[in-house]
């Protein structure tokens, strides 16, 4: 049974390993190969001259084959020698310096929106079709809709720049300071996690209710456990897995950048701020190590899920195996 | 009788559950006296619907709901329990009544290991015992109710066991805590009948060793004659016959019971036998048919670590409306047979003629054209059927696939069809959900006949379903042979209903064929040992005809 799941992590492992080398190909064809006109050119920015042009060209190998571009790509984005054309930074090292700003964001916001998801489904799949669970369902839908800029900017402006409670932006390093790292994030935390809330609570409470009507959870009850454990170990603990999936791939995709506009908003300098501001001044190579640095951490993340999920529920381990 | 000078251990007395629903309030049950004492077991008799499973869960509080009122009385010990707080009621259940449900996949929860759901009951209810030694005990339980390698069934999860094995271990979850009184609920309804001989011998043995006073639910008289001390036949959440098994068996009083017991199927019971349509020729002509399922290990699963021989060289042979039987336990390869003769899944080797036509070899489009004259009844009537389509659009599926009808010739056919199969044109516009098991049979036995076939595979049509149904389904089967010259290839693990059905009986055993004959034959004379012992299990609904040892 140990050996079921150490063969089923190899596997995902070896897939993950695949994938992130198609991600690498689909990033390197999307950049270099499909757009018409010289790479070089558009790398260089808005009014190159030839020199600088040459120069990029000879750089990136412009000239070789194309599997020797994808393989100077790959190298000079894995030995941290991408240079941006328009700013002179190294890439990697902007990268690098914006991960602290967006982890501290992903994570805390990750925090929040599960603790709430999770008490809030409970709640309305319990009082399922009574008042509560209506005015909440609409709360969701509400919280869903919210467009991360409006609320983001109202917070800030509110109870950042107005009451003066909270910071209106800017960040804090967490070594620096815990408390001021932890005030300054408050705002940015809650905006991204209002639109998760949301979503998960919603498809939590879809998933309890259903696996209240189980004949396991009748099992439990008639076993005569206290109705806390029925719905600890025996509901949540079952329902909690696909939100778990889902969980991977958002969380991953704010690592890897995702939350542009609450970083923008809240100007935290992250990995999803330094993207937006590439993305603005058609900086290429910057663009391109941001998109693949996002990949990296969505399917990673994914692979990790996985695995948790089938550690969690045995039958995921069989081949082509489903949850009920 | 011995029990009877004892006192109740449970007492219930007008007993009452409803539910409110969208449709008005429902009366499941409808005032059920009865009285349990300890070391007899009493079965609780009827088809679903009846009111039995609400009244077992209405004893422990397990269908208590905003929509549900429940009233009456049932004590134990002495103590009231309806209306008891849920405080009261949680030490009672598991501690004092144990509960065995029916399908031990469903009932265990699948994430966890299945000696850490034991162990959770008995710590349920003697918080003091440690881990150790309530797992030292979940171990000795699993060795009790005659799991081979108790050690290795308390650290598999419960899908990792065999559907008997699962039983067992449910049973000896409910016997954990040490309860007075176990209620089983339709106990072996999944189950093959050599796996439900021993898992009712099991029962019968742990009650007359513990002095436990068992309630059973099923709505199979084999069932209660083989295991039950006392019966009482619920209909329409009412006792409408109760007593001695003997007594109620020999002389039932109230109709119902009567028509009960004519139901089961019985491998001593006359047949009106059909006379047999015989074409020219044979209709399908199986050969050396072989499907193996490979297993896959290594860390990619890329080596091929064995074999399933699921299907491993049969051949058979079904005439212009004849009726084939194929009979074996589950896991014996009758279902991917079926599968594989219609090239449902491809067979790895032999032949399949049918109407002289080799299939095997066939492209899928001359294959898709053929498959109109062979059709496919499923099992499980509710997973077969498409919940969110009509009954009409069902039914009409079929023709339209194969553009047989449009428009009002389409909606003509579809109403000639539920009239064949004993339902009415303006159930058409219905949903599955509003029918009952035997009348979605119903349906998909009219999809089956839509395109007209010359031959119908038959998956265990009527083993989901309640013996007084299935005795009904059976009957349709015949009459529509009969009048429509169908051909049948009847898959079941019941050889008793295979009997009343077929002309001919072959049996399937770990994907050969074991013995092969008229059916009169087979179930008259079997050959095999192994036949002999399909035969042997069948629950009979003689009092005392089948059970094992004194009581």
């Amino acid at each position: 049974m140990g050996g079921s799941l150490a063969r089923f992590a190899l596997r995902r492992l070896a897939s993950m390993l695949l994938v992130l080398f198609a991600v690498s190909v689909l990033v390197f064809v999307i950049f270099n190969v499909l757009p018409a006109g010289d790479p070089a050119v558009r790398m260089a920015g808005k009014v190159p001259t030839e020199a600088q042009v040459e120069a990029i060209r000879a750089e990136w190998g412009f000239d070789d084959p194309l599997p020797v571009q994808y393989l100077t790509m790959m190298r000079k984005l894995l030995t941290g020698d991408v240079v941006s054309y328009f700013t002179q930074q190294n890439v990697v090292d902007e990268i690098l310096k914006g991960l602290p700003r967006t982890l501290s964001l992903a994570v805390g916001a990750a925090v929040i929106w599960m603790a709430l998801a999770i008490a809030l489904g409970l709640y309305t799949a319990l009082r399922a079709g009574g008042v509560a669970d209506r005015l909440l369902g609409a709360l969701a839908l509400v919280g869903v809709s919210l467009p991360v800029f409006w609320l983001g900017a109202l917070l800030s402006h509110y109870l950042g720049y107005r009451a003066g409670i909270f910071p209106g932006g800017g960040y804090v390093p967490l070594t620096e300071s815990p408390l001021q790292w932890a005030w300054h994030l408050v705002l940015p935390w809650t905006t991204l996690a209002v639109v998760f809330i949301g979503v998960y609570s919603r498809l939590l409470r879809a998933d309890i209710i259903e696996t209240l009507g189980e004949g396991h959870v009748r099992t439990a009850r008639a076993k005569g456990l206290s109705e806390r454990r029925v719905l600890t170990h025996h509901v949540l603990r079952n329902s909690l897995l696909p939100i778990l999936t889902l969980w991977g791939l958002d969380f991953g995709a704010v690592l890897g950048g995702g939350a542009i506009l609450t970083e923008t908003v809240f100007d935290l300098q992250g990995v999803g701020q330094y993207a937006a501001d590439s993305i603005g001044q058609l900086d290429l190579p910057p663009v391109m190590a941001v998109t693949l640095f996002g990949a990296f951490f969505i399917v990673v993340l994914n692979t990790l899920v996985e695995i948790a999920h089938a550690a969690l529920d045995p039958r995921v381990r069989l081949e082509g195996g489903s949850r009920r | 009788m011995r029990a009877a000078a004892s006192p109740a251990l449970l007492e219930v007395r007008g007993l009452r559950v409803s539910f409110r629903t969208d449709r008005g309030v429902v009366r499941a049950v409808d005032g059920v006296d009865f009285d349990l004492r300890a070391g007899e077991v009493l079965a609780l008799v009827g088809e679903s619907g009846s009111g039995k499973t609400a009244t077992a869960l209405a004893l422990l509080g397990l269908n208590r709901g905003p929509n549900a009122e429940i009233d009456g009385s049932a004590r134990i010990g002495g103590a009231e329990l309806i209306g008891a707080p849920e405080e009261e009621l949680r030490r009672v259940r598991g501690g004092q009544v144990g509960f065995v449900f029916q399908d031990a996949m469903t009932a265990f929860n699948p994430v966890y290991r299945v000696g850490a759901q034991i162990v959770e009951a008995i710590r349920a209810h003697r918080p003091e015992s440690g881990r150790e030694e309530a797992r030292a005990r979940a171990v000795e339980l699993l060795d009790a109710v005659g799991i081979p390698d108790p050690e290795r069934a308390a650290d598999a999860y419960p899908h990792e066991l065999s559907g008997g094995m699962r039983q067992r271990a449910l049973i000896a979850m409910a016997l954990a805590p040490e309860p007075e009184a176990l209620i089983a609920d339709e106990p072996t309804t999944a189950l093959d009948v050599t796996v439900q001989a021993q898992i009712l011998r099991l029962l019968a043995r742990l009650n007359r060793e513990r002095q436990l006073a068992t309630l059973l639910i099923t709505h199979d008289l084999g069932v209660v004659a083989e295991t039950a001390d006392r019966v009482a036949v619920m209909r329409d959440g009412r006792v409408v016959e109760a007593g001695l098994v003997e007594e109620v068996f020999r002389r039932p009083r109230d109709p119902y019971t009567r028509a009960l017991l004519a139901a089961v199927p019985r491998l001593d019971r006359p047949l009106a036998r059909r006379a047999r349509a015989r074409g020219d020729g044979p209709l399908l002509e199986v050969e050396g048919l072989v499907k193996h399922f490979p297993l896959r290990a290594g860390a990619l699963g890329g080596r091929e670590a064995g074999r399933v021989r699921a299907v491993d060289g049969i051949g058979l042979r079904i005439g212009a409306g004849e009726a084939l039987g194929l009979v074996g336990e589950s896991g014996s390869g009758k279902t991917t047979a079926c599968r594989a003769i219609l090239r449902l899944v491809e067979p790895d080797a032999g032949s399949i003629r049918f109407d002289g036509v080799e299939l095997t070899a066939l492209p899928q489009r001359r294959l898709r054209a053929l498959r109109a004259q062979m059709q496919m009844v499923f099992q499980d009537p509710w997973s077969s059927l498409n919940p969110r389509h009509r009954v009409g659009r069902i039914v009409a599926a079929p023709l339209r696939v194969h553009g047989v009808a449009s428009g009002r010739e389409l909606r003509r056919r579809v109403d000639e069809l539920l009239e064949t199969v004993g339902l009415s044109p303006a159930d058409r516009d219905r949903f599955p959900h509003e029918f009952s098991g035997g009348q979605r049979q119903r349906i998909g036995i009219a999809r089956a006949l839509a395109l007209r076939p010359r031959l119908v595979v038959c998956d265990e049509p009527v083993s989901a379903l309640d013996v007084s149904i299935q005795a009904q389904i059976v009957a349709l089967l015949g009459e529509l042979r009969e009048r429509l010259g169908l051909a049948y290839l009847f898959v079941a693990h019941d050889i008793a209903v295979v009997r009343e059905v077929c002309d001919r009986i072959a049996v399937m055993r770990a994907g050969r064929m074991v013995e092969e004959g008229e059916a009169e034959r087979v179930c008259a004379a079997p050959r095999e040992e192994y036949t002999q012992r399909l035969i042997a299990s069948v629950p009979v609904p003689e009092p005392r005809a089948g059970r094992a040892g004194p009581v």
